[in-house]
């Protein structure tokens, strides 16, 4: 026996932010919203867009500061221009790391003090409750994983790196135009591409037993192999656009039953990393390397992943994602990166921890992940 | 003068059945807006440049923001016509379509039989005046019935015209947004082109070949679309609604309502109501 529970309300059309997010406000009434989003999002036609959804008398408050992981003291700024200006939503614009401190911020707006005590580790998620504001998400090339999940990583005011996991923190509604990706750079487009095929694969090969999922990884990963290079080729090619979006969409809604190795190496490279790194450009060099580390356990799923993609062998799958991945303007040594030697080290033992870890279908330990991140460096 | 039989307003955006007398001014809406004569004197709708005489052989079709009139043929009468307003969130809801526009493919929409069928159903409803839980699905029905008739024999660019007007100029984009934050004050057309970063006349004309209206048609939406909302949620009095929009006497916000809506304002208030 299984649980399955899917998630929330998701509007997925070209062209459609305007319109759904006027009828999500209107018919909450909603007037005083709270903006969530990075400079790059505030400005320009992105932004014009999103205002242009807010229905007559609004008035929204903005928030900019957006720190590479959600902190504590941003939240609580959020918490307290919330209060101060009545404001009765939160919209979380952009990517993972907006959408991610939007849900931190909605703990900081429900409950005063420190939200220490609201972390998974310290067993907060159940402290969390439900009285929290509602916020929209509305991811651009990226963030999706963060608009559709229950959880969030999040710095604590005295430097602790934790995460906070409830149903609660799940976004309300979910809100994917394609035409938003259209002027994305080739890079963000192939980080994003990585991103959505690393999402598939790992949640498909994850342990577990969650049909949905695997069904909806399947089909979200056939989508990205087939457009991620169009995209590249022209990025205003719409159809492409809008297949690569329902691709990271299925990826972020399939990773709810459980990722892997490559998603514990991307999240603890990005705590341990001095410089802001980009998780699709981590899962681009990780994913290959992991995928030979698991193949012998997981020998039939390679085979209908490389039949989904009308490969002949489980080799071939592996092969094909190789190639897909040399080909993208993205770096291929985690040395590009600049981490070096001792985050390595570090990063391992932070991943043999992280709950993908468990998920992972073949066991990893510590030295594992060592050996997999130095034939990368 | 002009009034109303019934006007429903839902999900789906709003249906009336009018008795319409006299010529509604040329305006436009967010909605994408379907009308059908029904009875009594026959009509023309004006839609763009394209004149559609309504009758019981054809109706029209106007897609969000298409600028469009209504006037009646061959000298006084009152043509009892039924006319929807749908949005088109809640039609993409229900289609289940990925590319968002409930863009017609043509304005002219042939009353075939089976339109015809589901508009009857539909007035009988309205005429009833009663909720019903069938009054979504056949607004509906209709409504997909001439969007898939509109694109027969067409070839499907609805979707890209709908793309494009995402790719607003950013100082057209500025402009919209000061006058959906200002469409209540007395907003002068020199000061919002300055503040949007152009010229009068150069404003004037990214404006309308942009978004296919003028300014001034725009703003007239707005305050249409919020009068209408004071009225039905509203205990505000008629005069009261009209001054918190700018207008200074309740008959000259009466005149801009009847004109832009097609019936005054209090009747409006009167026979429409939440389904």
């Amino acid at each position: 026996m299984t649980l399955i529970t899917y998630l929330t309300r998701i509007h997925f059309a070209d062209g459609v932010l305007e319109d759904a997010l006027w009828s999500e406000l209107e018919s909450g009434k909603k007037r005083r919203p709270l903006i969530i989003a990075d400079n790059e999002h505030m400005h320009g036609d992105l932004a014009e867009r999103l205002l242009a959804g807010l229905p007559i008398k609004s008035r929204a408050e903005t928030y900019c500061d957006i720190p590479p992981i959600p902190t504590e003291h941003c939240a609580r700024q959020i918490a307290d221009i919330y209060h101060e200006s009545a404001c009765d939503v939160l919209l979380a614009f952009g990517t993972s790391r907006t959408i991610d401190l939007a849900k931190v911020a909605r703990v900081a707006i429900a409950h005063s003090g420190s939200i220490g005590r609201f972390t998974h580790k310290r067993g907060g998620s159940s402290r969390i409750g439900n009285a929290l504001p509602d916020l929209f998400a509305i991811p651009s090339i990226s963030g999706f994983g963060a608009a559709v999940s229950a959880h969030a990583p999040l710095v604590l005011k005295n430097g602790e790196r934790t995460l906070m996991m409830c149903k609660n923190l799940i976004p309300a509604v979910t809100i994917c135009d394609p035409l938003l990706t259209v002027n994305a750079t080739a890079e963000q487009s192939a980080s994003a591409g990585a991103d959505a095929i690393t999402h598939c694969v790992e949640a498909f090969l994850s342990k577990g037993y969650h049909p949905p999922a695997d069904g909806i990884a399947l089909d979200g990963l056939k989508r990205a192999m087939e457009n991620l290079q169009p995209v590249l080729d022209n990025g205003s090619n719409i159809h492409a656009r809008r297949e690569m979006m329902a691709a990271s969409l299925n990826g972020a809604l399939a990773l709810q039953k459980g990722l892997g190795a490559c998603y514990a190496i991307s999240n603890a490279l990005e705590l341990v990393s001095d410089c802001e790194l980009d998780q699709g450009g981590l899962n681009r060099i990780a994913l290959p390397r992991v995928l030979r580390f698991n193949e012998d356990a997981v020998q039939e799923k390679l085979q209908a992943l490389a039949r989904t993609l009308k490969m002949r062998k489980q080799r071939n799958f592996v092969e094909g994602v190789e190639r897909c991945f040399d080909d993208l303007p993205l770096p291929k040594l985690l040395s590009e990166l600049g981490i070096g030697p001792s985050q390595i080290n570090e990063a391992a033992v932070i991943a043999s921890s992280d709950l993908a870890t468990d998920t992972n279908p073949k066991n990893i330990d510590t030295e594992d992940y060592l050996s997999i991140m130095r034939s990368v460096h | 003068m002009s009034g109303a039989v019934s006007v429903h307003h839902g999900a789906f955006g709003r249906a009336a059945l009018y008795q319409l007398d006299k010529p509604i001014i040329t305006h436009a809406h967010r909605e994408a807006h379907l009308i059908f004569y029904i009875d009594s004197h026959k009509a023309n709708v004006n839609v763009c440049d394209e004149a559609i005489a309504i009758n019981e052989n054809y109706g029209a079709a106007v897609n969000p923001w298409q600028p469009h009139s209504f006037e009646l043929s061959n000298g006084p009468g009152v043509c009892m016509c039924l006319v929807l307003y749908i949005k088109p969130i809640w039609f993409l809801e229900n289609s289940q379509s990925v590319e968002h526009a409930l863009s017609f493919g043509t304005a002219k929409i042939e009353m075939t039989k089976r339109v015809r069928e589901w508009v009857f159903r539909l007035t009988s409803l309205l005429l009833d005046d009663e909720n019903s839980e069938l009054f979504d699905g056949f607004l509906y029905e209709t409504t997909r019935q001439c969007f898939e008739q509109s694109w027969r024999g067409n070839k499907q660019v609805g979707f890209m015209a709908n793309a494009r007007m995402h790719y607003v100029d950013f100082r057209v984009r500025r402009s919209l947004r000061l006058m959906k934050e200002r469409f209540t004050d007395d907003l002068e057309m020199d000061w919002l082109a300055r503040a949007s970063g152009l010229s009068r006349p150069h404003f004037f004309k990214l404006f309308k070949k942009q978004m296919g209206i003028t300014p001034n048609l725009f703003l007239n939406t707005l305050r249409a679309e919020q009068a209408i909302e004071d009225l039905m949620v509203t205990n505000k009095s008629v005069t009261d609604i009209g001054y918190d929009l700018g207008f200074s006497s309740q008959a000259s916000f009466t005149r801009f309502f009847a004109s832009n809506v097609g019936i005054p304002p209090s009747e409006y208030r009167r026979v429409a109501h939440i389904v």
